[in-house]
Formats: structure tokens, C-alpha cells, sequence
């Protein structure tokens, strides 16, 4: 790898945020000049700010494109952005400030799964594989034309965690590979095949929620588990006539990856722990066909 | 980017030379292994020593988790605490209160899907350059003391597998079955 010294490094604006854009961030910090990061509500753990701090890269924090937000970007003289997570549509007077524009790091194969919850659909469709695009940013959500594509398999134990984690991951390694030839010129954007454009939904806290009276496929149920970790979790309130399980009676049960219980107010434990502790335990796991039957 | 080799290659196995002065070539390789290891996924990695980015130096750098930055460790010598592993054998790991082993389920980007577990030290002194050349002593515990030994491991030739192998663990092959599960298998030595 050629290296350059900060003054001949492109300069770049990062939009971003949470913990899983990290590895895009330490790699534009290491090849580029990041002039600004901007980041939203959506950085909860303060990732994106933090990680700033530490490396005196000036960034804001904004609700929208504030005047302050606006005048950082001009000021900054950057050639391009680079948007991954970020948590506010960017509107085009917004991307017309980038000589190059903005490049979205969008963690699905586009044109498929266009929106929010890419990953947590795939999971939740059962695909088999997955994958990252950048694309440059138009008018339209996750619409413009493609720079590099790379896929990715799920495997059965990812989790929307693990793989949104493996995308960013993947994300960086084509930002360090493409960017650089894009600036260039080298990479002309291919547009994306609208015809067969998907798209998936906001998540809301309420998508985890199930009733364990209507039946669900142990496949569909494990895909949820699976997709709606670590948020919003999947769970279903436990209520019998009978109340030889007052201790769970009326409480929520939260499912969790890796064959894991949690009952309201407890730690997570294993299915075994709770066959053992609950008596009514291995016959919810049964009745949710998370444990197979013994004849 | 820069490849991270894999075993068998002789340069995992040999002793790490000692960095003589810490220039522009050797700021260069680190950062090449900081870059391969930032996007090491698969198994993610927490350390990667400088014989697994081909070169028989005495470097290696670490990243405990997303959030911790790597942290570059040159020259890197144990002090005190030094590991041995025929009383780490010994050693009943919940015998005291006060845990000074720790055992934890170990894989290596040099050996892909091999896995094991290592009982180690759960605290070590250390003294290291730093990329800057500045000369550390600093003590080191939980997940950060085991990446270390097995970091330091490396500079000296050794595999985690020979840690296993010497205190009787099982080793463990992961693949994938028809339907794409990983399956874990043991190793038959």
C-alpha cells in the first residue's frame, strides 16, 4: 500500500453512527483526512462521538442539517462523504455541497432490501447470503448507482448483531479498496436495476412481541430470535389456567440466541436451567418447538 | 492488504528478532497489520503478532473489542509472572478466591477454525516499546493478559494448539455441514 502523508490524503466527511461503523471510521482515519464526522440520536453508545474525541477529529452532533452542520461542511473543503448508519435523510442541497457526493455504505446487495432493517430481513426471509453495496446517495432512499458490491454468507448461528457487524467490517475493507480509485475517476457508478428493487420496514418495539397461543414454525421463531437481536428481542407473556407455575404466571418470557431464556426479572439461562428450574419449562420449550419432543 | 499467514509456515514457528530501531518501514509493516486486523472478521481478532503478517519480528498489536483502540506493542518482554506451563497444569483453576488462571476458549487467524482451550495467567507484567518508541511497564489483566501470552506465544514460536496439547485439552475442528451449520468436531491426536 502507497502511504501519504496527511496533507495529500483526500479529505472526507464521515456520516455515521453506533459502535458497528467503527471499523469504517478507523479505516478512513487511516487513509483519508476526516475533516468533519456528523453523527445523530441514533449514536446511543456514543461510539462515533467518542471515538473522535480520542483521535481530534471535530465532529457535531444534530438532530438535522443545522446552519452549524451546513457551515462545518463548506468549511471542511471535502471532496466526498461517506454515510454508514447514519439516522437522518440527507437532502439534496445537503449532497450538492460534495464535489463527489456521498457514498452510502448500505449492508444488503442492492437493489435487494432497500430501507432500514436490511440485515434483520435477510435473517428474517431465511437467505443464505447477503452483502454490502456503496452506492452514491441520490433522491430516493438507498436508490443511486452502484460503486462495489461484495456478498457475505449468513450462517445459522449469525444474529442481526454478529452480521451487521461482519457487514460494516466488509464495508471498510471496500471503502479502503474503491475510494480512492472513485476519486480517481477510475469506477463509474453502475445504476442499480430498479425493476427489482425490494424494501423492508422500520422496526418497531412491538415486532418482537408474539402469542405463544397462535403457532408460530420453530424455524420462523428461531429466525426471530435470530434477526430481532439485540433489539427489539423476541418475547410472548406466559399465562395458564392452572397455577402450578405462579412463579411465571403473567410474566414475559424473552427468547435469546444460543438456546436462551430469559424470565422477566432474571438472567438469561440456558433451556436446560430452565427445564430444571420451571416445571412447566420443558413444555413451553416444547410447545414453542424449540426442544424437540422425546416419544 | 497485507495476508495473514497461515500454518504451516516456518515463520510461525521461529523466534521473533528484536526490533532494532523503529523507522519508517517498521511504522509502515504496523500499520499494515493494524489495517488487516481492523478488518479481520470471521474469526474476529482481538491480537495479531508480527510472524502472522509474515514478518520474524518482536511486534504485535492488540484490539479487545469495536471500541478499544490498538494498542502497539514492540519488544514486548514479561517480567514477572512468567508463564509456565507445567504448574499452570497443576493449578486447580477455582481453588482460590483470589483467580489467578483463567481458562478461555482460543482460536488464531494463522490456524482457522481450530479452536481449544488454554488455561493462562490472569495477570502479567509487561514492559514494551510503544510505535512512538517510548518504553512502558505496565501490568495487564482479564482478556487483555490472555490476548498478551498468546500474542508473546507467537514471538516465540509457539501455536496456542502446543498450549493445549501440553495441558491435556481438546482440540476442536469447526466446519460447516450440508445445511451450512458449524459443527465442532475433535481433533483425534
Amino acid at each position: 500500500m502507497i502511504k501519504q502523508s496527511e496533507n495529500q490524503r483526500s479529505k472526507v466527511v464521515f456520516l455515521g453512527s453506533g459502535r458497528y461503523v467503527l471499523p469504517i471510521l478507523e479505516i478512513l482515519n487511516r487513509n483519508f483526512n476526516i475533516t468533519v464526522a456528523l453523527t445523530t440520536e441514533k449514536d446511543k453508545d456514543r461510539s462515533v462521538s467518542n471515538f473522535c474525541k480520542k483521535n481530534n477529529i471535530f465532529f457535531l452532533f444534530i438532530h438535522k442539517f443545522n446552519n452549524e452542520a451546513i457551515s462545518a461542511i463548506k468549511q471542511s473543503d471535502a471532496e466526498i462523504g461517506i454515510l454508514a448508519n447514519f439516522g437522518i435523510i440527507v437532502p439534496a442541497n445537503i449532497l450538492n455541497l460534495f464535489p463527489f457526493g456521498i457514498v452510502n455504505v448500505h449492508p444488503s446487495l442492492l437493489p435487494k432490501y432497500r430501507g432500514s432493517t436490511p440485515v434483520q430481513t435477510a435473517i428474517l426471509n431465511g437467505d443464505k447470503t447477503t452483502g454490502v453495496t456503496l452506492i452514491k446517495l441520490d433522491n430516493e432512499v438507498d436508490h443511486g448507482p452502484i460503486l462495489a458490491q461484495k456478498s457475505e454468507p449468513i450462517l445459522p448461528d449469525d444474529t442481526a448483531e454478529s452480521l451487521y457487524k461482519k457487514l460494516f467490517k466488509i464495508g471498510a475493507d471496500l471503502i479502503r479498496e474503491n475510494l480512492k480509485k472513485y476519486l480517481d475517476g477510475q469506477i463509474k457508478p453502475k445504476e442499480q436495476d430498479h425493476s427489482k428493487a425490494t424494501f423492508t420496514k422500520i422496526l418497531a418495539k412491538n415486532d418482537g412481541y408474539f402469542d405463544i397461543n397462535k403457532s408460530l414454525s420453530a424455524d420462523t421463531l428461531n429466525r426471530m430470535i435470530r434477526a430481532y437481536h439485540s433489539w427489539p428481542g423476541v418475547w410472548f407473556k406466559y399465562h395458564s389456567e392452572r397455577s402450578e407455575e405462579s412463579r411465571l404466571q403473567n410474566k414475559i418470557l424473552k427468547l435469546l440466541p444460543e438456546n436462551k431464556i430469559q424470565v422477566e426479572g432474571k438472567k438469561p439461562m440456558s433451556y436446560e436451567d430452565f427445564i430444571n428450574g420451571y416445571p412447566q419449562g420443558k413444555n413451553i420449550l416444547e410447545k414453542l418447538g424449540l426442544i424437540k419432543t422425546n416419544c | 492488504m497485507l495476508k495473514i499467514v497461515t500454518a504451516p509456515n516456518s515463520v510461525l514457528s521461529q523466534k521473533a528478532k528484536k526490533v532494532a530501531k523503529i523507522d519508517k518501514s517498521i511504522l509502515d509493516f504496523i500499520e499494515d497489520m493494524t489495517q488487516a486486523l481492523l478488518l479481520a472478521k470471521d474469526p474476529e481478532g482481538v491480537g495479531l503478532a508480527a510472524p502472522q503478517a509474515g514478518k520474524s519480528l518482536s511486534i504485535f498489536i492488540t484490539k479487545a473489542n469495536l471500541k478499544s483502540p490498538i494498542k502497539v506493542f514492540i519488544n514486548p518482554v514479561v517480567k514477572i509472572d512468567k508463564i509456565n506451563s507445567q504448574t499452570l497444569q497443576n493449578e486447580q483453576i477455582k481453588k482460590n478466591t483470589k483467580k489467578t488462571v483463567t481458562r478461555r476458549l482460543e482460536g488464531c487467524l494463522s490456524l482457522p477454525n481450530i479452536w481449544g482451550n488454554v488455561k493462562r495467567s490472569s495477570v502479567l507484567n509487561m514492559s514494551y516499546l510503544d510505535e512512538k518508541g517510548k518504553l512502558h511497564s505496565q501490568k495487564f489483566t482479564g482478556f487483555m493478559s490472555t490476548i498478551i501470552q498468546h500474542e508473546m506465544d507467537h514471538l516465540n514460536g509457539i501455536l496456542f494448539t502446543k498450549r493445549v496439547l501440553e495441558q491435556k485439552g481438546i482440540l476442536y475442528k469447526s466446519h460447516k455441514d450440508e445445511d451450512g451449520e458449524d459443527v465442532f468436531e475433535e481433533i483425534k491426536i
